[in-house]
Protein backbone atom coordinates (compact mmCIF):
# COMPACT_ATOMS: atom_id res chain seq x y z
CA UNK A 1 0.00 0.00 0.00
CA UNK A 2 1.39 3.38 -1.02
CA UNK A 3 1.78 6.23 1.44
CA UNK A 4 -0.84 8.26 -0.41
CA UNK A 5 -3.42 5.45 -0.19
CA UNK A 6 -2.58 5.05 3.48
CA UNK A 7 -3.18 8.76 4.11
CA UNK A 8 -6.49 8.68 2.23
CA UNK A 9 -7.60 5.70 4.32
CA UNK A 10 -6.65 7.45 7.58
CA UNK A 11 -8.67 10.50 6.49
CA UNK A 12 -11.60 8.19 5.66
CA UNK A 13 -11.34 6.64 9.13
CA UNK A 14 -11.34 10.07 10.79
CA UNK A 15 -14.38 11.16 8.76
CA UNK A 16 -16.25 7.97 9.64
CA UNK A 17 -15.47 8.38 13.36
CA UNK A 18 -16.58 12.02 13.21
CA UNK A 19 -19.83 10.98 11.49
CA UNK A 20 -20.44 8.28 14.10
CA UNK A 21 -19.85 10.78 16.93
CA UNK A 22 -22.21 13.40 15.51
CA UNK A 23 -24.92 10.85 14.73
CA UNK A 24 -24.64 9.35 18.22
CA UNK A 25 -24.94 12.77 19.85
CA UNK A 26 -27.75 14.24 17.76
CA UNK A 27 -29.61 11.56 15.85
CA UNK A 28 -29.56 8.32 17.88
CA UNK A 29 -32.67 7.38 19.86
CA UNK A 30 -31.46 6.49 23.37
CA UNK A 31 -32.01 2.77 23.76
CA UNK A 32 -34.09 1.83 26.87
CA UNK A 33 -31.74 -1.07 27.73
CA UNK A 34 -28.69 1.23 27.84
CA UNK A 35 -30.64 4.10 29.40
CA UNK A 36 -31.36 2.01 32.49
CA UNK A 37 -27.69 2.19 33.44
CA UNK A 38 -28.02 5.98 33.79
CA UNK A 39 -30.13 5.44 36.91
CA UNK A 40 -26.93 4.71 38.84
CA UNK A 41 -25.34 7.92 37.55
CA UNK A 42 -28.43 9.86 38.65
CA UNK A 43 -28.31 8.25 42.11
CA UNK A 44 -24.67 9.31 42.53
CA UNK A 45 -25.45 12.76 41.13
CA UNK A 46 -28.29 13.32 43.60
CA UNK A 47 -26.85 11.68 46.70
CA UNK A 48 -23.09 12.01 46.16
CA UNK A 49 -22.68 8.34 47.08
CA UNK A 50 -20.39 6.24 44.93
CA UNK A 51 -22.11 3.08 43.64
CA UNK A 52 -19.40 0.45 43.81
CA UNK A 53 -21.48 -1.97 41.75
CA UNK A 54 -21.55 0.54 38.90
CA UNK A 55 -18.24 2.45 39.03
CA UNK A 56 -18.29 4.00 35.56
CA UNK A 57 -21.80 5.35 35.95
CA UNK A 58 -20.85 6.68 39.39
CA UNK A 59 -17.93 8.53 37.82
CA UNK A 60 -20.32 10.14 35.32
CA UNK A 61 -22.59 11.04 38.26
CA UNK A 62 -19.72 12.62 40.18
CA UNK A 63 -18.55 14.55 37.10
CA UNK A 64 -22.09 15.88 36.62
CA UNK A 65 -22.14 16.90 40.28
CA UNK A 66 -18.81 18.66 39.84
CA UNK A 67 -19.81 20.57 36.71
CA UNK A 68 -23.51 21.00 37.62
CA UNK A 69 -24.59 19.11 34.50
CA UNK A 70 -27.77 17.06 34.07
CA UNK A 71 -26.65 13.39 33.87
CA UNK A 72 -28.95 12.54 30.95
CA UNK A 73 -27.74 15.51 28.86
CA UNK A 74 -24.14 14.83 29.86
CA UNK A 75 -24.31 11.16 28.88
CA UNK A 76 -26.32 11.53 25.70
CA UNK A 77 -24.95 14.76 24.25
CA UNK A 78 -21.48 15.41 25.68
CA UNK A 79 -19.99 11.97 26.28
CA UNK A 80 -20.21 10.83 22.60
CA UNK A 81 -17.67 13.53 21.73
CA UNK A 82 -15.26 12.14 24.33
CA UNK A 83 -15.86 8.39 24.43
CA UNK A 84 -16.28 7.50 20.74
CA UNK A 85 -13.04 9.22 19.60
CA UNK A 86 -11.25 7.84 22.68
CA UNK A 87 -12.35 4.30 21.82
CA UNK A 88 -11.18 4.68 18.23
CA UNK A 89 -7.92 6.08 19.59
CA UNK A 90 -7.49 2.87 21.59
CA UNK A 91 -8.34 0.77 18.52
CA UNK A 92 -5.90 2.79 16.38
CA UNK A 93 -3.17 2.22 18.98
CA UNK A 94 -3.89 -1.52 19.03
CA UNK A 95 -3.93 -1.96 15.24
CA UNK A 96 -0.76 0.12 14.79
CA UNK A 97 1.04 -2.06 17.31
CA UNK A 98 0.05 -5.40 15.72
CA UNK A 99 3.28 -7.14 14.64
CA UNK A 100 3.64 -6.72 10.85
CA UNK A 101 0.37 -4.79 10.82
CA UNK A 102 1.56 -1.18 10.70
CA UNK A 103 1.09 -0.84 6.96
CA UNK A 104 -2.44 -2.23 6.94
CA UNK A 105 -3.46 -0.38 10.13
CA UNK A 106 -5.78 2.16 8.39
CA UNK A 107 -7.64 -0.64 6.57
CA UNK A 108 -8.02 -2.59 9.82
CA UNK A 109 -9.33 0.51 11.60
CA UNK A 110 -11.73 1.23 8.75
CA UNK A 111 -13.10 -2.32 9.01
CA UNK A 112 -13.53 -1.86 12.78
CA UNK A 113 -15.48 1.36 12.14
CA UNK A 114 -17.74 -0.45 9.66
CA UNK A 115 -18.20 -3.33 12.13
CA UNK A 116 -19.34 -0.78 14.73
CA UNK A 117 -22.03 0.49 12.36
CA UNK A 118 -23.34 -3.04 11.83
CA UNK A 119 -22.78 -3.81 15.50
CA UNK A 120 -26.36 -4.30 16.70
CA UNK A 121 -26.59 -7.98 17.65
CA UNK A 122 -29.42 -8.20 20.19
CA UNK A 123 -31.13 -6.21 22.96
CA UNK A 124 -28.90 -7.81 25.59
CA UNK A 125 -25.83 -6.73 23.60
CA UNK A 126 -26.84 -3.04 23.53
CA UNK A 127 -24.71 -2.05 26.57
CA UNK A 128 -21.68 -3.47 24.71
CA UNK A 129 -22.53 -1.72 21.42
CA UNK A 130 -20.45 1.42 21.17
CA UNK A 131 -22.82 3.43 18.99
CA UNK A 132 -25.87 2.68 21.16
CA UNK A 133 -24.48 2.41 24.67
CA UNK A 134 -21.27 4.48 24.63
CA UNK A 135 -21.88 5.73 28.17
CA UNK A 136 -22.13 2.27 29.79
CA UNK A 137 -19.22 0.67 31.62
CA UNK A 138 -19.40 -2.39 29.36
CA UNK A 139 -18.89 -0.34 26.18
CA UNK A 140 -15.95 1.45 27.77
CA UNK A 141 -14.39 -1.86 28.84
CA UNK A 142 -14.86 -3.62 25.50
CA UNK A 143 -14.05 -0.72 23.18
CA UNK A 144 -11.51 1.27 25.16
CA UNK A 145 -9.71 -0.58 27.95
CA UNK A 146 -9.34 -3.98 26.25
CA UNK A 147 -8.06 -2.65 22.87
CA UNK A 148 -5.72 -0.41 24.85
CA UNK A 149 -4.48 -3.43 26.80
CA UNK A 150 -4.04 -5.34 23.53
CA UNK A 151 -1.95 -2.47 22.17
CA UNK A 152 0.17 -2.37 25.33
CA UNK A 153 0.79 -6.14 25.10
CA UNK A 154 1.86 -5.79 21.46
CA UNK A 155 4.23 -2.97 22.44
CA UNK A 156 5.78 -5.26 25.09
CA UNK A 157 6.07 -8.07 22.52
CA UNK A 158 7.79 -5.72 20.07
CA UNK A 159 10.23 -4.53 22.72
CA UNK A 160 10.98 -8.00 24.06
CA UNK A 161 10.39 -10.48 21.21
CA UNK A 162 10.21 -14.09 22.39
CA UNK A 163 13.52 -15.86 21.96
CA UNK A 164 13.26 -18.88 19.70
CA UNK A 165 16.01 -21.45 20.33
CA UNK A 166 18.53 -21.42 17.45
CA UNK A 167 20.00 -24.89 16.99
CA UNK A 168 23.77 -24.82 17.00
CA UNK A 169 25.39 -27.00 14.46
CA UNK A 170 28.00 -28.05 16.96
CA UNK A 171 25.52 -28.97 19.72
CA UNK A 172 25.03 -32.62 20.51
CA UNK A 173 21.86 -34.37 19.28
CA UNK A 174 21.00 -35.48 22.80
CA UNK A 175 20.99 -31.93 24.09
CA UNK A 176 18.62 -30.92 21.27
CA UNK A 177 16.27 -33.75 22.09
CA UNK A 178 16.29 -32.75 25.76
CA UNK A 179 15.47 -29.13 24.88
CA UNK A 180 12.65 -30.28 22.61
CA UNK A 181 11.16 -32.42 25.38
CA UNK A 182 11.36 -29.58 27.87
CA UNK A 183 9.67 -27.25 25.38
CA UNK A 184 6.90 -29.79 24.74
CA UNK A 185 6.40 -30.35 28.46
CA UNK A 186 6.06 -26.63 29.11
CA UNK A 187 3.63 -26.31 26.22
CA UNK A 188 1.51 -29.24 27.45
CA UNK A 189 1.48 -27.81 30.93
CA UNK A 190 0.33 -24.45 29.55
CA UNK A 191 -2.48 -26.15 27.58
CA UNK A 192 -3.62 -28.06 30.69
CA UNK A 193 -3.57 -24.86 32.71
CA UNK A 194 -5.59 -22.98 30.11
CA UNK A 195 -8.14 -25.82 29.96
CA UNK A 196 -8.34 -25.86 33.76
CA UNK A 197 -8.93 -22.09 33.86
CA UNK A 198 -11.66 -22.39 31.19
CA UNK A 199 -13.36 -25.25 33.11
CA UNK A 200 -13.15 -23.32 36.39
CA UNK A 201 -14.58 -20.21 34.73
CA UNK A 202 -17.46 -22.25 33.30
CA UNK A 203 -18.19 -23.75 36.70
CA UNK A 204 -18.05 -20.29 38.25
CA UNK A 205 -20.48 -18.95 35.65
CA UNK A 206 -22.96 -21.74 36.26
CA UNK A 207 -22.69 -21.32 40.03
CA UNK A 208 -23.05 -17.57 39.73
CA UNK A 209 -26.16 -17.95 37.60
CA UNK A 210 -27.68 -20.39 40.07
CA UNK A 211 -26.97 -18.01 42.96
CA UNK A 212 -28.49 -15.10 40.99
CA UNK A 213 -31.63 -17.12 40.25
CA UNK A 214 -31.89 -18.16 43.89
CA UNK A 215 -31.41 -14.56 45.01
CA UNK A 216 -34.13 -13.36 42.60
CA UNK A 217 -36.52 -16.10 43.71
CA UNK A 218 -35.90 -15.30 47.40
CA UNK A 219 -36.52 -11.60 46.83
CA UNK A 220 -39.79 -12.36 45.05
CA UNK A 221 -40.80 -14.72 47.84
CA UNK A 222 -40.01 -12.09 50.47
CA UNK A 223 -42.07 -9.53 48.60
CA UNK A 224 -44.97 -11.96 48.35
CA UNK A 225 -44.75 -12.76 52.07
CA UNK A 226 -44.61 -9.06 52.91
CA UNK A 227 -47.73 -8.47 50.83
CA UNK A 228 -49.62 -11.18 52.72
CA UNK A 229 -49.05 -9.43 56.04
CA UNK A 230 -46.30 -9.24 58.59
CA UNK A 231 -45.84 -9.20 62.35
CA UNK A 232 -42.87 -7.28 63.71
CA UNK A 233 -41.74 -7.34 67.30
CA UNK A 234 -40.83 -4.07 69.05
CA UNK A 235 -38.17 -4.65 71.70
CA UNK A 236 -38.14 -1.26 73.40
CA UNK A 237 -35.50 1.46 73.51
CA UNK A 238 -32.93 -0.81 75.17
CA UNK A 239 -33.81 -3.80 73.03
CA UNK A 240 -33.93 -6.11 76.02
CA UNK A 241 -37.63 -6.96 76.36
CA UNK A 242 -40.60 -7.19 74.06
CA UNK A 243 -42.64 -4.02 74.44
CA UNK A 244 -45.14 -4.49 71.65
CA UNK A 245 -45.94 -5.64 68.12
CA UNK A 246 -46.50 -3.94 64.79
CA UNK A 247 -48.90 -5.84 62.53
CA UNK A 248 -49.02 -5.06 58.80
CA UNK A 249 -52.20 -6.35 57.15
CA UNK A 250 -52.41 -7.84 53.66
CA UNK A 251 -54.05 -4.59 52.49
CA UNK A 252 -51.17 -2.51 53.94
CA UNK A 253 -53.18 -1.46 57.02
CA UNK A 254 -51.19 -1.02 60.23
CA UNK A 255 -52.06 -2.12 63.76
CA UNK A 256 -49.91 -1.61 66.85
CA UNK A 257 -50.12 -3.58 70.06
CA UNK A 258 -48.85 -1.68 73.15
CA UNK A 259 -45.46 0.04 72.63
CA UNK A 260 -44.02 0.64 76.07
CA UNK A 261 -43.33 3.77 78.08
CA UNK A 262 -42.41 7.28 77.06
CA UNK A 263 -38.68 6.46 76.86
CA UNK A 264 -39.48 3.79 74.24
CA UNK A 265 -41.29 6.40 72.11
CA UNK A 266 -38.39 7.51 69.82
CA UNK A 267 -37.37 3.91 69.10
CA UNK A 268 -40.97 2.94 68.31
CA UNK A 269 -41.41 6.00 66.09
CA UNK A 270 -38.30 5.08 64.16
CA UNK A 271 -39.50 1.51 63.67
CA UNK A 272 -42.99 2.67 62.69
CA UNK A 273 -41.59 5.09 60.11
CA UNK A 274 -40.68 2.16 57.92
CA UNK A 275 -44.36 1.26 57.54
CA UNK A 276 -45.98 4.68 57.16
CA UNK A 277 -47.38 7.39 59.41
CA UNK A 278 -50.97 6.16 59.61
CA UNK A 279 -52.03 3.51 62.11
CA UNK A 280 -55.48 1.96 61.73
CA UNK A 281 -55.80 0.62 65.27
CA UNK A 282 -53.58 0.99 68.33
CA UNK A 283 -54.22 -1.42 71.21
CA UNK A 284 -53.06 -0.10 74.57
CA UNK A 285 -52.67 -1.44 78.06
CA UNK A 286 -54.31 0.71 80.69
CA UNK A 287 -51.17 1.66 82.54
CA UNK A 288 -48.76 1.84 79.55
CA UNK A 289 -49.37 4.53 76.92
CA UNK A 290 -46.18 6.67 77.05
CA UNK A 291 -44.80 5.51 73.68
CA UNK A 292 -48.23 5.92 72.05
CA UNK A 293 -48.53 9.52 73.34
CA UNK A 294 -45.01 10.32 72.08
CA UNK A 295 -45.75 8.94 68.58
CA UNK A 296 -49.05 10.85 68.32
CA UNK A 297 -47.26 14.05 69.37
CA UNK A 298 -44.71 13.43 66.61
CA UNK A 299 -47.40 13.30 63.93
CA UNK A 300 -48.45 9.66 63.72
CA UNK A 301 -52.18 9.55 63.02
CA UNK A 302 -54.23 6.82 64.68
CA UNK A 303 -57.77 6.04 63.48
CA UNK A 304 -58.89 3.87 66.40
CA UNK A 305 -57.47 3.46 69.90
CA UNK A 306 -58.59 0.46 71.91
CA UNK A 307 -57.61 0.27 75.58
CA UNK A 308 -57.61 -3.00 77.42
CA UNK A 309 -59.05 -2.17 80.81
CA UNK A 310 -59.48 -4.24 83.91
CA UNK A 311 -57.05 -6.87 82.67
CA UNK A 312 -55.47 -9.00 85.30
CA UNK A 313 -52.70 -11.52 85.03
CA UNK A 314 -54.33 -14.92 85.38
CA UNK A 315 -51.36 -16.64 86.93
CA UNK B 1 -21.28 -30.78 31.12
CA UNK B 2 -24.76 -30.61 29.60
CA UNK B 3 -25.62 -27.76 31.97
CA UNK B 4 -22.56 -25.79 30.87
CA UNK B 5 -23.48 -26.36 27.21
CA UNK B 6 -27.08 -25.21 27.85
CA UNK B 7 -25.77 -22.22 29.77
CA UNK B 8 -23.47 -21.13 26.96
CA UNK B 9 -26.19 -21.72 24.36
CA UNK B 10 -28.47 -19.51 26.43
CA UNK B 11 -25.77 -16.82 26.66
CA UNK B 12 -25.19 -17.09 22.91
CA UNK B 13 -28.88 -16.66 22.10
CA UNK B 14 -29.19 -13.76 24.50
CA UNK B 15 -26.20 -11.78 23.34
CA UNK B 16 -25.72 -12.75 19.70
CA UNK B 17 -29.35 -12.85 18.64
CA UNK B 18 -29.32 -12.78 14.87
CA UNK B 19 -25.85 -11.23 14.73
CA UNK B 20 -22.88 -13.09 13.31
CA UNK B 21 -20.13 -11.42 15.32
CA UNK B 22 -19.24 -14.49 17.36
CA UNK B 23 -18.96 -16.96 14.42
CA UNK B 24 -16.94 -14.31 12.57
CA UNK B 25 -14.65 -14.01 15.57
CA UNK B 26 -14.09 -17.77 15.72
CA UNK B 27 -13.42 -17.85 11.97
CA UNK B 28 -10.93 -14.98 12.41
CA UNK B 29 -9.06 -16.86 15.13
CA UNK B 30 -8.79 -19.90 12.86
CA UNK B 31 -7.58 -17.68 9.98
CA UNK B 32 -4.93 -16.09 12.22
CA UNK B 33 -3.77 -19.52 13.47
CA UNK B 34 -3.54 -20.82 9.88
CA UNK B 35 -1.65 -17.73 8.72
CA UNK B 36 0.74 -18.14 11.64
CA UNK B 37 1.30 -21.83 10.86
CA UNK B 38 1.65 -21.21 7.12
CA UNK B 39 4.09 -18.30 7.27
CA UNK B 40 6.02 -19.52 10.32
CA UNK B 41 5.62 -16.09 11.94
CA UNK B 42 3.96 -15.59 15.30
CA UNK B 43 0.47 -14.06 14.95
CA UNK B 44 -0.55 -14.35 18.65
CA UNK B 45 -4.16 -15.33 17.78
CA UNK B 46 -5.26 -15.89 21.39
CA UNK B 47 -4.35 -12.35 22.39
CA UNK B 48 -7.19 -11.17 20.16
CA UNK B 49 -9.67 -12.58 22.69
CA UNK B 50 -9.19 -9.15 24.28
CA UNK B 51 -10.71 -7.38 21.32
CA UNK B 52 -13.16 -9.21 19.07
CA UNK B 53 -13.47 -6.42 16.50
CA UNK B 54 -9.69 -6.06 16.16
CA UNK B 55 -9.42 -9.82 15.60
CA UNK B 56 -12.03 -9.84 12.83
CA UNK B 57 -10.67 -6.73 11.11
CA UNK B 58 -7.05 -7.90 11.34
CA UNK B 59 -7.89 -11.38 10.04
CA UNK B 60 -9.71 -9.92 7.04
CA UNK B 61 -6.85 -7.51 6.31
CA UNK B 62 -4.28 -10.30 6.62
CA UNK B 63 -6.19 -12.47 4.14
CA UNK B 64 -6.59 -9.61 1.65
CA UNK B 65 -2.87 -8.80 1.98
CA UNK B 66 -1.94 -12.31 0.93
CA UNK B 67 -3.90 -12.20 -2.33
CA UNK B 68 -1.57 -11.07 -5.11
CA UNK B 69 -3.81 -10.69 -8.18
CA UNK B 70 -5.75 -7.46 -8.68
CA UNK B 71 -9.06 -9.19 -9.49
CA UNK B 72 -8.58 -11.43 -6.46
CA UNK B 73 -8.13 -8.35 -4.27
CA UNK B 74 -11.37 -6.83 -5.58
CA UNK B 75 -13.22 -10.08 -4.99
CA UNK B 76 -11.82 -10.29 -1.45
CA UNK B 77 -12.84 -6.68 -0.78
CA UNK B 78 -16.36 -7.44 -2.01
CA UNK B 79 -16.61 -10.57 0.13
CA UNK B 80 -15.30 -8.73 3.18
CA UNK B 81 -17.80 -5.92 2.60
CA UNK B 82 -20.71 -8.35 2.34
CA UNK B 83 -19.57 -10.23 5.46
CA UNK B 84 -19.29 -7.00 7.46
CA UNK B 85 -22.75 -5.87 6.40
CA UNK B 86 -24.19 -9.25 7.39
CA UNK B 87 -22.36 -9.31 10.74
CA UNK B 88 -25.29 -7.61 12.48
CA UNK B 89 -28.03 -5.03 12.09
CA UNK B 90 -27.11 -1.44 11.33
CA UNK B 91 -27.33 1.05 14.18
CA UNK B 92 -27.95 3.67 11.51
CA UNK B 93 -31.41 2.33 10.71
CA UNK B 94 -34.81 3.97 11.18
CA UNK B 95 -35.32 1.93 14.37
CA UNK B 96 -32.39 3.67 16.09
CA UNK B 97 -32.38 7.15 14.53
CA UNK B 98 -34.61 10.21 14.53
CA UNK B 99 -34.21 13.81 13.41
CA UNK B 100 -32.63 16.23 15.92
CA UNK B 101 -35.83 18.36 15.84
CA UNK B 102 -38.02 15.40 16.74
CA UNK B 103 -35.60 14.28 19.41
CA UNK B 104 -35.45 17.78 20.91
CA UNK B 105 -39.24 18.05 20.90
CA UNK B 106 -39.61 14.68 22.61
CA UNK B 107 -36.97 15.49 25.22
CA UNK B 108 -38.63 18.82 25.98
CA UNK B 109 -41.99 17.09 26.42
CA UNK B 110 -40.42 14.50 28.71
CA UNK B 111 -38.70 17.19 30.79
CA UNK B 112 -41.98 19.05 31.23
CA UNK B 113 -43.78 15.82 32.19
CA UNK B 114 -41.11 14.96 34.78
CA UNK B 115 -41.14 18.45 36.29
CA UNK B 116 -44.96 18.56 36.41
CA UNK B 117 -45.12 15.22 38.24
CA UNK B 118 -42.30 16.10 40.65
CA UNK B 119 -43.98 19.40 41.49
CA UNK B 120 -47.13 17.52 42.40
CA UNK B 121 -45.30 14.84 44.39
CA UNK B 122 -41.58 15.00 45.22
CA UNK B 123 -41.37 11.19 45.49
CA UNK B 124 -43.83 10.26 42.80
CA UNK B 125 -44.76 6.71 41.93
CA UNK B 126 -44.99 6.50 38.16
CA UNK B 127 -45.97 4.12 35.43
CA UNK B 128 -45.60 4.54 31.65
CA UNK B 129 -44.80 2.54 28.54
CA UNK B 130 -41.57 0.46 28.56
CA UNK B 131 -40.01 2.94 26.10
CA UNK B 132 -40.52 5.82 28.48
CA UNK B 133 -39.94 4.17 31.89
CA UNK B 134 -36.11 4.27 31.80
CA UNK B 135 -36.24 8.04 31.15
CA UNK B 136 -37.87 8.57 34.55
CA UNK B 137 -35.01 6.78 36.30
CA UNK B 138 -32.44 8.54 34.15
CA UNK B 139 -33.94 11.94 35.00
CA UNK B 140 -34.32 11.74 38.76
CA UNK B 141 -33.80 9.21 41.53
CA UNK B 142 -36.92 10.65 43.19
CA UNK B 143 -39.19 8.74 40.84
CA UNK B 144 -40.44 5.46 42.22
CA UNK B 145 -40.95 3.23 39.17
CA UNK B 146 -43.91 0.88 39.56
CA UNK B 147 -42.19 -1.75 37.40
CA UNK B 148 -38.65 -2.31 36.18
CA UNK B 149 -37.85 -3.35 32.66
CA UNK B 150 -37.04 -7.05 32.45
CA UNK B 151 -33.40 -7.59 31.56
CA UNK B 152 -33.30 -9.12 28.07
CA UNK B 153 -33.35 -12.89 28.44
CA UNK B 154 -34.04 -12.74 32.17
CA UNK B 155 -37.72 -11.89 32.24
CA UNK B 156 -38.43 -14.59 34.82
CA UNK B 157 -36.56 -12.65 37.53
CA UNK B 158 -39.18 -9.90 37.69
CA UNK B 159 -41.82 -10.24 40.42
CA UNK B 160 -45.15 -11.44 39.05
CA UNK B 161 -46.97 -8.15 39.64
CA UNK B 162 -44.27 -6.06 37.96
CA UNK B 163 -44.42 -8.46 35.05
CA UNK B 164 -48.17 -7.95 34.78
CA UNK B 165 -47.73 -4.17 34.80
CA UNK B 166 -44.99 -4.44 32.17
CA UNK B 167 -47.22 -6.60 29.97
CA UNK B 168 -50.19 -4.26 30.47
CA UNK B 169 -48.20 -1.18 29.47
CA UNK B 170 -46.50 -2.96 26.58
CA UNK B 171 -49.95 -3.31 25.03
CA UNK B 172 -51.45 -0.62 22.80
CA UNK B 173 -54.65 -0.84 24.84
CA UNK B 174 -53.51 -0.98 28.49
CA UNK B 175 -56.40 -1.89 30.73
CA UNK B 176 -56.32 0.49 33.69
CA UNK B 177 -58.54 -1.83 35.75
CA UNK B 178 -55.57 -4.22 35.86
CA UNK B 179 -53.22 -1.36 36.75
CA UNK B 180 -55.49 -0.25 39.59
CA UNK B 181 -55.94 -3.82 40.85
CA UNK B 182 -52.18 -4.43 40.99
CA UNK B 183 -51.13 -1.00 42.32
CA UNK B 184 -53.16 -1.07 45.49
CA UNK B 185 -51.23 1.94 46.66
CA UNK B 186 -52.36 4.17 49.48
CA UNK B 187 -50.29 7.01 48.05
CA UNK B 188 -51.17 8.59 44.73
CA UNK B 189 -49.44 7.44 41.58
CA UNK B 190 -49.13 8.81 38.08
CA UNK B 191 -49.66 7.15 34.72
CA UNK B 192 -48.30 8.71 31.53
CA UNK B 193 -49.97 7.69 28.28
CA UNK B 194 -48.68 8.46 24.79
CA UNK B 195 -51.86 9.37 22.92
CA UNK B 196 -50.28 8.62 19.54
CA UNK B 197 -49.43 5.01 20.28
CA UNK B 198 -51.64 3.97 23.21
CA UNK B 199 -55.39 3.76 23.51
CA UNK B 200 -56.04 2.84 27.15
CA UNK B 201 -59.21 1.25 28.41
CA UNK B 202 -61.28 1.83 31.57
CA UNK B 203 -59.32 4.90 32.71
CA UNK B 204 -62.07 6.89 34.35
CA UNK B 205 -64.00 3.85 35.58
CA UNK B 206 -60.91 2.77 37.53
CA UNK B 207 -60.63 6.01 39.47
CA UNK B 208 -57.94 7.76 37.41
CA UNK B 209 -58.24 11.50 36.77
CA UNK B 210 -56.63 13.37 33.89
CA UNK B 211 -54.15 15.73 35.53
CA UNK B 212 -52.81 17.48 32.44
CA UNK B 213 -51.78 17.01 28.82
CA UNK B 214 -48.27 17.81 27.59
CA UNK B 215 -47.62 17.47 23.86
CA UNK B 216 -49.24 14.21 22.91
CA UNK B 217 -48.88 12.75 26.40
CA UNK B 218 -51.69 12.53 28.95
CA UNK B 219 -50.76 12.42 32.63
CA UNK B 220 -53.30 10.61 34.79
CA UNK B 221 -53.33 10.57 38.55
CA UNK B 222 -54.75 7.88 40.78
CA UNK B 223 -55.49 9.77 44.00
CA UNK B 224 -54.61 6.89 46.32
CA UNK B 225 -56.40 5.20 49.20
CA UNK B 226 -57.47 2.74 46.58
CA UNK B 227 -58.63 -0.17 48.73
CA UNK B 228 -61.95 -1.54 47.61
Amino acid sequence: MSKRTGRILWVLCILLVAAQTVIAAFYTIPHPVALRYLQDAVKTFETGQFQFASPVMSIWGLLCRLFHAVPMTFALKILPFVIIPACYGAYAFAVCMIPDGEKTAPVTLLLIAVLQIFGYQSEAFVPFTLLLGWYTGYALLVHFFLPLLLGVIFVRIKKHPPQTPIPEESAADLEDEDMKHKYLNVRNLAIVLVLFVIAATCALFVLNRKINNLHGATENLQQEIRKKGDVVEFRGALGDTCKGYIIVGSDGGLSVFFGGDEEDGPALLQQLAGYGREVDTWYLKEEEDGAYTYCVEQGISVDHVIRFTGMEEVQ
Amino acid sequence: MREIAVYFLDIYERYCGRGKLFPLFLASLIILILIGTGSGRKTYPFLYILSVLTAIAHAFTSVAKRISSKSGKWLAALLIGVTLVLSGSSVWSAAHLETPEKRHEREEDYREIFETILQKDAHAKVIASPDMMPYFGAYSANFDLLYSLPAPGETDLLPEEEHLLYDTFSDKHPDFTTVKRICREEEPFFAVVDKESMWPENIYGSGFDLMTTIGHYDIYICPGGAYE
